[in-house]
This record gives structure tokens, sequence and C-alpha cells, in this order.
């Protein structure tokens, strides 16, 4: 519990004799409570990451992001937290290299290891800024700050490993790297109506699944520049329908 | 005191002097123009003492002039000269948040009005708005949050409503934290050579004119996030009449000049006329009648629009309309020129117009009444619209089949926007339940291979496209004009 | 007296001409806007691992949250540059191993600086108004003492604890969070020619050293809120040790030089030379020992006070001392002139010193020990303190009779303040439960007539009085100085 009684009594206080609040459920959380500002240009991770684990500390509940975009760098999902993007809403990749941190050796824009009953979903949108991203790093290459390997630091928008119950559901995936969400070691795992673009990076993947097991893929259409759908190791599809590519084809 | 005594006979030397327009500097009323000091009550007597000697202009000189909300009285010009910037309090208390439509300017029934110069009015609305939402977050205001962001009590610039003799002139206004400007059922009323840079919130429309008559905006450069020349009615017994739009540029995040989305009464005799738009995210010209309005005569010449995700949309719908039927009837659209985005247009713009109504391939334009309530009369005159194409049957698709156009949904009392349909079966024109439409001169072309025709025709009675004319990449034979339910 | 001993060392980084970094090749942004954190951190990383080095950062807005400085790296600012705090309080870490927010952290580095003729500007206010508003929304903890965020929960701009070697030079220090820079337990610490302007918010401190030793600060201008040149400690096993403050300029609207409040373990072997000090709310010079510290070896040569509440104010004290004895020995403070002023000294700076410890009557000068602590051998020499005078009875009074003296509390427990027992029974010096205080050519002035006396001692043993002077309109014949309980006092 990050509040104190007192200062839970004082909210239901208000909450009560203010009227407040009324559409919001206890563990519903509008992203604006944590000061995310969805002006495009103000960097929200420190608050995202913050709304995540507060959320996941008061026992779950969901964070919403309504229409505007959200300029952010890595932050982890945790058990039972379900990020909503609301239609309109756009979780803004930074450019910036630095921005993502390392994860055991992978980056990614949503991360997440151990965990269960994480969701992302609704109508919004993840996006990548592709360009601006690779000729950040290049200039980094270019200037011996970074060594030529650099490749690997490519992080994914979307990175889960060794968790169950995850679910991605209704989000278009813009301009992705490498792969655009690589999933490893995951149980009941479920993507579902997603719209992925990402033709802006030279090989871009889709979707990458490793060691995946209880894999539930439904009404995906994957426009990218590389496979649709990589796969390493055993992995363990219940079921695909409904997932094409641009000429039509199933992944 | 001797200084007493000289201003004193000063003032009297005014007073005698009717032949003269009444000047009164700021500082004489110890307003500061210091960017810290909150000089809201001093202007307030200000303008309330010029008012009262029969009325006059109060000149503000360069500097930084703090303020809440200022509420005009008849008779009173504010002159804001080069360099002199009104800046509206941080605090969302400094304005009248107990009044319907705050404002940091404020006027309800006064005439003789006006606010000139080549100043500056910077609302400072995020700010604002950002102290508005903790105060909402803390429990002190009430306030749904729907979108997460304030519902009520975002102060506008200028508000006025049944006003009359109004001049706006020069001035350039800045970030809102709502809509820029409303006038709001204003008579005999001209905005001219104004700017507005307005994109630091949500819901900056640049210019709102609401139920007015007799109404000039004319010359003027607008870029908001929200709506940019907006036309609106929000009252059913009145309208939107004899307004003139000339000679303005246009850039938005959602459209460039739009009628609606609120429109109880209407709008008659509106003259739009050598404006241009660019950059922008939605239609370059709409006009949304879905609470009833009539929208009659009205005439759109000369618009130019480049980098723009649609060129035209006319929509009637039935929202709020009480059981009344919204009409559209007799609309121009004559000399239009518009190069259609393929890229995001407004890409980079602070608060960019959302992602939306996906999957769908590009949008065509859109001329669409409800079953039994047609758009009436409409006549496209020297019209190019040129298309990126491209569209792509795997990612959306919708078909010209019988089966497949009927299976488009009415939304009638959806919110009308351009793309609320999603995919269409036309990457040029969808017209839909329309009588009288002529095509003269009319050229559309897609610069891309497209799956769908330029054209469908559904439910249209007496119709004309002999004047039309399509190119579409490397498609020559194509069948570019599907007709439904229709007859000539 | 003893002779100070003090070792004048200088400290020389030679890094070998260090390699110098830019910080736009890391793509650091000067946009004002980009959030700048993860970008720094990489490019401090990077020339640690280089082996060290110089991370320049050119002219522009950086804006930043909290960065970690490592070994054998300098940040340099050139004029003209600025880096910015965040003003989302998210931004910032809380250390938990110093369980306290700062904008730059260094813990247990060596070699590290900052120097350049740039900014570091903590946008504080913002951030704490911020910080206040996340405790109202119920989603941060915090007591909210006195309607503000507690001071650990606010950025500093600087912490710096357990680090060698390091120097802060030429830098300009601006609105902070909370206090502004602090140095806790650091050795061979070289602060020169900076310039702090440290009043956007409460607990702006101006430098807090804690617990460390052989330091350095010369020729810089303090301009602060709370406290502007400050020692502290807070580790009753350690202690500020062999200190020298010179050719400093220090203002503020508390005390401007001070050793506590925390003082636990102590403060030793200090030369404090050529201080100025002006519009400042409490005390130009005040040390207090109040949680069981000590602080022994001072010497203050050369202090200019102009309109300042209060010259020098001495105390010990008992508040967090667990038991520990305070004891506080071996202080000289001579070449002072001070003006104390009648209003109030800081009226019209930003976040003005409370007005508090009211009715009294212009303060004097005090040293103020306990009856089983006292403040033993201290010596003034060559000091003139112009007071208003003017102490108006009506408004309070305070006798000196036996009874009268006698009825002033020890506060023994309480924060230590000059003003703190309201009003007092001298205008010029007050002495209690010390022993060996001499004066030597020590002039007391009053611009007015005043009730009191100049000097009032009580359990006071020894000292040698030579050339005091008392300046009192209309009071040729009023006894200046009156002794209570006190005994082997030599007037000459």
């Amino acid at each position: 519990m990050l509040i104190k009684p007192e200062a839970m009594k004082r909210i239901a206080y208000l909450s009560l004799f203010f009227l407040m609040g009324a559409n919001v459920q206890a563990n519903e959380y509008n992203a604006s409570l944590f000061g995310c500002k969805s002006d495009g240009v103000t960097n929200n991770t420190s608050s995202i990451q913050y709304a995540i684990d507060f959320i996941a500390n008061e026992g779950g509940g969901t964070l919403h992001f309504y229409v505007g975009r959200y300029l952010t760098g890595s932050f982890e999902l945790k058990s039972n937290v379900t990020i909503e993007l609301h239609e309109g809403a756009v979780l803004l990749a930074s450019p910036n290299v630095y921005d993502y941190l390392d994860y055991s050796g992978s980056r990614a824009l949503i991360y997440a290891n151990g965990q269960s009953n994480i969701k992302i979903q609704g109508k919004g949108v993840i996006q990548g800024q592709v360009p601006l991203f690779t000729a950040n790093m290049e200039t980094l290459v270019s200037k011996g700050i970074m060594g030529r390997d650099s490749k690997q630091l490519l992080p994914d928008l979307i990175r889960m490993e060794n968790s169950k119950q995850v679910s991605v559901d209704g989000i278009m995936l813009l301009n992705g790297l490498e792969n655009v969400q690589s999933y490893v070691g995951c149980t009941q795992l479920t993507l579902s109506n997603q719209i992925i673009k990402s033709n802006v990076y030279e090989s871009s993947t889709g979707i990458f699944l490793s060691s995946c097991s209880g894999v539930e893929l439904r009404a995906l259409y994957v426009d990218a520049s590389g496979k649709a759908l990589r796969e390493v190791g055993k992995n363990e599809i219940r079921i695909q329908e409904n997932c094409v590519t641009p000429n039509g084809k199933k992944l | 005191m001797p200084t007493k005594r000289y201003i004193l006979s000063f003032i009297f030397f005014l007073l005698i002097s009717p032949v003269f327009s009444t000047e009164y500097n700021a500082s004489f009323f110890g307003i500061k123009s210091n960017g810290t000091t909150l000089n809201t009550t001093s202007i307030q007597k200000a303008v309330n003492f010029i008012s009262e000697q029969g009325g006059g202009t109060l000149k503000f000189y360069v500097g930084r002039y703090l303020t809440g909300t200022i509420v005009l009285k008849p008779n009173v010009t504010i002159h804001l000269e080069e360099g002199a910037v009104l800046v509206g309090s941080t605090n969302i208390y400094d304005y009248n948040i107990d009044t319907p439509n705050c404002a940091l300017i404020y006027g309800k029934g006064v005439d003789n009005i006006a606010i000139k110069g080549k100043g500056v009015i910077d609302g400072q609305g995020r700010e604002v708005a950002y102290h508005l939402m903790d105060q909402i977050h803390n429990g002190i205001l009430a306030d749904p949050l729907d979108y997460d962001r304030p519902r009520n009590r975002r102060p506008k610039a200028i508000y006025l409503r049944e006003c009359s003799n109004v001049r706006i002139e020069g001035i350039t206004i800045r970030n809102a934290a709502d809509w820029v400007q409303t006038y709001d059922q204003c008579e005999d009323m001209v905005v001219d050579g104004i700017t507005v840079d307005s994109k630091e919130f949500w819901n900056n429309d640049g210019i709102d004119i609401v139920d007015c008559k007799n109404f000039k905006l004319l010359n003027s450069f607008i870029d908001s996030a929200d709506d940019a020349i907006c036309l609106k009615s929000h009252d059913a017994s009145k309208r939107c009449e004899n307004v003139e739009i000339r000679n303005c540029v246009a850039r938005s995040s959602a459209n460039g000049i739009k009628f609606g989305t609120v429109s109880a009464g209407g709008y008659k005799n509106i003259r739009i006329i050598n404006n241009k738009v660019y950059d922008t995210f939605r239609s370059a010209f709409t006009i949304a009648t879905p609470d009833g309005g009539m929208v009659e005569d009205i005439l759109v010449d000369s618009l130019h629009a480049y980098n723009t995700g649609n060129p035209l949309y006319l929509r009637i719908g039935a929202r709020w309309n009480n059981g009344r039927q919204g009409t559209i009837n007799q609309v121009v659209i004559q000399n239009m020129y518009v190069e259609v985005a393929a890229e995001k247009p407004d890409a980079g713009y602070s608060y960019e117009g959302p992602i939306e109504d996906n999957p769908r391939n590009i949008s065509p334009s859109g001329i669409v009444g409800l079953e039994g309530q047609p758009i009436r009369n409409v006549t496209l005159r020297n019209l190019e619209f040129v298309y990126p194409g491209g569209g792509n049957p795997n990612y959306a698709y919708r078909g010209t089949t019988q089966e497949e156009l009927a299976a488009i949904p009415e939304m009638a009392d959806a919110y009308p926007e351009f793309s609320q349909f999603k995919e269409l079966p036309a990457w040029g024109f969808y017209i839909r339940h329309v009588e009288g439409i002529i095509f003269d001169n009319v050229k559309l072309r897609a610069k891309a291979n497209e799956y769908r025709p330029a054209l469908v025709l559904d439910d249209v009675n007496g119709y004309d496209v002999s004047g039309l004319t399509v190119e579409e990449g490397t498609n020559k034979r194509k069948k570019q004009i599907f007709v439904q339910n229709s007859k000539k | 007296m003893n002779k100070l001993f003090l070792v004048v060392f200088v400290v020389i980084f030679q890094w070998c001409r260090a390699q110098d970094f830019e910080a736009a090749d890391f793509g650091v942004l000067a946009d004002g806007q980009t959030l700048n954190t993860r970008s720094i951190q990489a490019a401090i990383d990077h020339v640690h691992e280089k082996g060290g080095g110089r991370l320049v950062f050119s002219a522009g807005n950086y804006v930043t949250g909290t960065i970690y400085l490592k070994s054998n790296v300098t940040l340099h600012l050139e004029e003209g540059a600025s880096l910015l705090g965040s003003n989302n309080p998210f931004d910032y870490v809380k250390d938990p191993y110093v369980n306290w927010q700062s904008m730059i952290f260094a813990i247990k580095q060596q070699h590290i600086g900052i120097t350049g003729k740039g900014t570091i500007n903590g946008r504080g206010f913002q951030t704490a108004i911020n910080a206040v508003q996340n405790v109202h929304r119920g989603i941060v903890e915090d007591e909210l003492k006195l309607d503000r965020v507690r001071e650990w929960n606010r950025p500093e701009n600087i912490y710096f604890r357990e680090c060698e070697d390091v120097t802060i030079q030429d830098i300009t220090l601006r609105d902070p969070g909370s206090w502004n820079q602090t140095y806790d337990q650091c050795v061979n610490l070289l602060v020169e020619r900076i310039k702090v302007d440290s009043k956007s918010y409460w607990n702006n401190d101006g430098i807090d050293i804690v617990d460390c030793r052989n330091v350095v600060i010369r020729d810089s201008y303090f301009d602060a809120a709370d406290d502007a040149i400050c020692f502290k400690s807070h580790d009753a096993n350690a202690f500020c040790d062999n200190i020298l403050v010179e050719n400093c300029v220090a203002r503020s609207s508390a005390s401007a030089l001070k050793f506590g409040t925390v003082s636990r373990g102590g403060f030793k072997n200090f030369v404090v030379r050529n201080l100025t000090v002006y519009d400042t709310y409490r005390s130009a010079i005040t040390f207090a020992a109040v949680d069981g510290g000590f602080v022994e070896n001072i010497l203050v040569d050369g202090v200019r006070s102009i309109n300042t509440g209060n010259v020098i104010f001495l105390r010990i004290g008992d508040r967090w001392s667990k038991g520990k004895k305070p004891y506080m020995k071996d202080i000289t403070i001579k070449n002072v002139y001070a003006e104390v002023p009648l209003e109030k000294p800081d009226a019209g700076y930003n976040y003005e010193g409370p007005i508090e410890d009211l009715p009294r009557n212009i303060s004097p000068a005090s040293i103020v020990g306990l009856p089983q602590y006292k403040i033993e051998n201290v010596r003034m020499e060559n000091i003139e303190i112009v007071y208003p005078g003017g102490g108006n009875p009506l408004y309070a009074y305070r006798g000196i009779t036996a009874a009268d003296l006698d009825s002033i509390p020890e506060m023994a427990d309480k924060y230590p303040e000059f003003s703190q027992f309201k009003e007092l029974p001298a205008w010029g010096f007050y002495i209690r439960h010390a022993k060996n205080i001499d004066f030597k050519n020590v002039t007391f002035k009053a611009a007015r007539k005043d009730y009191r006396p100049a000097i009032v001692t009580d359990d006071l043993t020894g000292g040698t009085w030579t050339d005091v002077r008392f300046e009192e309109p209309q009071s040729e014949e009023k006894k200046q100085y009156i002794f209570h309980n006190s005994q082997n006092v030599n007037v000459d």
C-alpha cells in the first residue's frame, strides 16, 4: 500500500461529497492522475511506470489512455495490470536510443518478464518513430559511442518473457524495428484484432514467437517488411484464424 | 495635489472633446506590464470606467499584462499595440468559471465593442487546463473528465454573446484552453486580419461563429488543433445567416472549414470565397447537420487545399435533432482544388488528430444524406481532387455489389466525420441519399491503382455525371462509376 | 588561546588533461523540452568506462531527471548551458542509500566535478508544487508537514555522498526543490567561484556540507531562502573537519553561516575568512550543538554583516543527543563589523523568513550554553556591532532582577535560533552558561536609547574584557553590563 489509510479516507470523503470521478471504478485509473500528458512531447516514462507499479500494488486494475499522443520510453508491465488504449490514443515510442532500458539483454518499449494476467487492449495505437530512432543510432555509431553490433539494442514495441495469461487485443502497431512484438516463453498468449504496419525499417518482423504455448492468433493484419510471423524453438499455436498479410496470405 | 488636479483636468478635457475617440492608457488605471502582476480588477475597472464615460479606447502598449476574466462593456475598444500581450492567468479561479462559456475576454449583450491592434492575446491554455485538472483530481471541482480531460470550465480566449457592431482586427490569439473564440448570436460583426495560433490543448477550435447574422471573417490566418473555421448553430430557433468568409488560410488537426457539429438551427446564405487549407487532418470543407439544422444557399468558391486528409464531406445525420429533420439544399461548390495526403497530413503538429476508424484505405469525398432525407441540389463545378490511391483490399475491403453497398450503415446518430464509415466502396466520391447533383467539369485523379471505383452513387435521384473525368494510375479501362438505386 | 591548526590544501586533480566528450554526441538535446535523463546517464557511463574526462554541455537548455555522476567524470557546463530539472516529480530517484531525491547524485565516487560557467536550474518551485498535487491525488504518500512535501521527497540539485576529490567550480546553481547541494561525508572538496540563487521554495539552503573532511569554499556567492552556507553533522560518529571558507558573500532568509541544526557528530578545525553577509533574516554566524555534537577550534576572521537580523548566536542544546555530551570550545571571532536593522532585513525576497517569537525588541548577539554544558573559551576581538536600539518595555519586557533573569527558560530541546527566547534582557550581548569569554576592542552602538543594558551575563565564569565600549544616546550614566551569577570576569 502506497497510500496511508488516512489519505484513502480523505480521498473517499472528497469523492463522496464532491461527487467526482463517478465514472471511474475503484481499479480504473486515468493516465492524467499520474501526470501523464497527451501533448506528444512530454516524456511520460516515469509517470507511466509509477502508475503501473501503483496499480499493481493495489492488486491490479486498468490504466486508461484516452485520445492523445503519449510520448514514452521503456516501461515494464506488472501482473494484473491492463493498459487500455482508447481509440485515438497513441503510445509514441521515444526516438532516443537511451530511453530504452536493457532488460537482461533485450529492449522494448513495453516489457514484461515473469508476470501473469497482463493485457494491452483497445483501439489505440503503439507507434515507433523509426526513421528518427535509426538516425539517432547511426549518429552514435558513427561517432564511435556505440558499437557496430548495436542492432541487438533495437527495441521491440512489445516484448514479453516468461509470462502467462497475456493478451494484446485490438491495438494498431505502427513502425517497429527488428521485431514489432516478441513473446518468449509465454503461455496462454492471445493476440487478436491487431493491425500491424511496419515497413519503414528494412526487415521488420510482425510477430516473433519463441517457446510459447497456448498461443491464439485471431484477426491479425500484418503488413511488415520482414516476416509476418517468425517462430523460433517449439511453439504451440492452438488457434490461428483470420490472420492475413497485405497480399491476402496467411501468416 | 497638483498631479491629481492635472489628471482631473485631463479627464475633463477628454470628456469635453467628443470629436475624438477618447483614449486611455492602461497605466492610467494602474495596470502593470510586468507579466506577473494580476491586473484583472484594474483592467475591469478601466473597462467599466471608459464605458461609463460614454466609451473610448483602452490602450495597452508593449509589455505583458497578466489577467483573469475581463467583462466587456458597451462602447469600449481594447487596443493592443504591437508588443502588448494580454496574458491569461494560469489560475483557473481567476476566470468566470461559474458562467457557462467562461473566457478571458467575455461579453454578453454589449454593443459597439472592438479588440484591435497588432498585439497578442495569450490564453496560456495548457497551463490553465493543467491547473483545472489538478483541482478536479483533488476533488475541489467536479467534472466527468471524459476523454481524461476537463469537460467544463476551460476558458476560451474570447466569448461574445448577443453583441452587435463588433470588430476584431489585427490581433493574434494564442493558446486557449478550449475553443479560441466564440461569437454566439452576434450581429453586424467583422473579424479582419487576425492570426490564430492555438494548438496547445484539446478542442482548440480556431474560430466559432454560432448563430450569427451579418458576419464577415476576412484576411485571417488560423492554425488550430481542432476545427479551424467553424460555423455552429446552438439554438434551434436561430441560425447563421449572411456570413462571408473570404481570403483566409486555415490549418487544422481536424477540419479546415466546417459547419457543425452542433447545428440545431442551421445556416443560410453563407459565402466562402478564396480560401486556402493545408496540412489538415480531416476535411478541407465539411457540412454536418446531425441536429435538425437547415442548411441552404451555400457557396464555396475558390477553395484550395493541400496535404489534407479529405476534400469534402456533406452529411445529414439524426443525433440531437428531437424529431426535426436536418436539410441541406442549394450548395454550390466551384473552383476547388485539393491534394489528398498519403501520409498523416498533420504529423508533427501539437495535438495531432487521432488515428481512428481503422482499418480503412484513403477515404473518398462524401455527400451522404439519410434515407428519405436526401441532400438536395448540389452543384460541383470546376473541381479537381487528387488522391494518392493504392487502396489494398486485404487491409480493408468494401465491394460494390448490391449487398455490400446496402451493408454500409446509415450511422445517423453517430458523430459525423468523413472517416466514420471506415472503408467506403469508392476512392473519389461516395454519394448516397441525394436528390439533384451535377458534376460539371469535375476531375478525380488517383496516383496509384485502386481496387475501388472512383465514384459510387447509391439512392441518388437526378444526377448528371457527364462532366466527370477520372484518371487512375495505370488503369485505363476500369469502370469508374457504380450506380445503384439511382436515376438521372 | 590556542592557535588554529589548519592545513591549507590544494586539491589537484590531474587526470592528465583528460579527454573532452560532447554531450551532443550522445543525442543529448538542448531544446529545453526533451527529457535527456537517460542520454546524459549513458554519456556519463561512457566517459567513466573510457577512463574519465569532461562531459561538455555547450550553450542550450538540457532538461533532465536524476542522473548519477561516476568516478573520473566532470560535467562541464559552458557559459549559456543550463541543466534544467524536469517538472515531473516521478523523473527523480529517491536514492535508497541516502534516502533523498536529487537531480545529480554521486555516491562513493572519486575524482568528480561540475565545472564551467553554465547553470544548474532545478526549476524546483513547479516540481515541488506538482509533488504536492501527487499527494493530494492519493498516489504518493507524504505527511505534508507545513503543507509542503517533506524535503527528502523533493529534489536537490546536487547530492554527493562519500565521494573523494570533488571539484565544483564556476557554476551557477538555481532554484532547487529542496536543499540546493549537499556534500555528505566527502573528502577533499573544492567549491570555488560558484553562484547560488536558491530561493524558489522552502528549505532552499545554499550549500550543505555534512560530515566532510578537507573542504575549501571560496570566492563564491550564496543567495538562499534557507541557510546560505550550512555545515551539518548527521552521523554521531562523523564530523566536519578541516574546513576553509573564504571570500564568500552570503544572503539568506535564515542564517548566513551556520553549523547545524542537525549536529550529531561535530565541527572541528574551521577557518572562515572575509565573509560578507547582507539582507539576512537571522544570524550572520551561528553555531548550534544541539544533538550531542561538538564545536571545536574555530576561527572566524573578517565578517562584514550588513542589514542582518543578528550577528552571532552560539548555542548548546539537548535535542536529539541520545545521551551524547555536546561541547563547544576554542572559538575566535575577530574583525567583525555588523549593522542590525530595525526593519525586516529580508523583506521583499522570495520565501521571506517567518515572522515569529513575538513580541520581542531587537535581539542581542548571544552565547547560550546549558547549565551542565558550558560554552568555553570564546574570544572576540576587534568587533563593532551597530544596533537600532529603541527597545520599548511596553512592547516587550525582560528585566534584570535575579528573578527576571532566572525566569529565562533554558529551552534545551527546542530548535535553536537567536530569537527563541523572545525578549532578552540585553540589547548588545547576552551570555549564559559559559566559561572564559574574552572581549578585546569590542564596540556596541545603539542608534536610539534602549531600556535594556548592553550586556547581560548569567552563569559566566572567567573572561577578560578589554576596550569594551558602548554608545547609546542619552545613556551616559547607564550601567551597560550586568553580571548575574558570574565570577572572575576582569573588566579593564
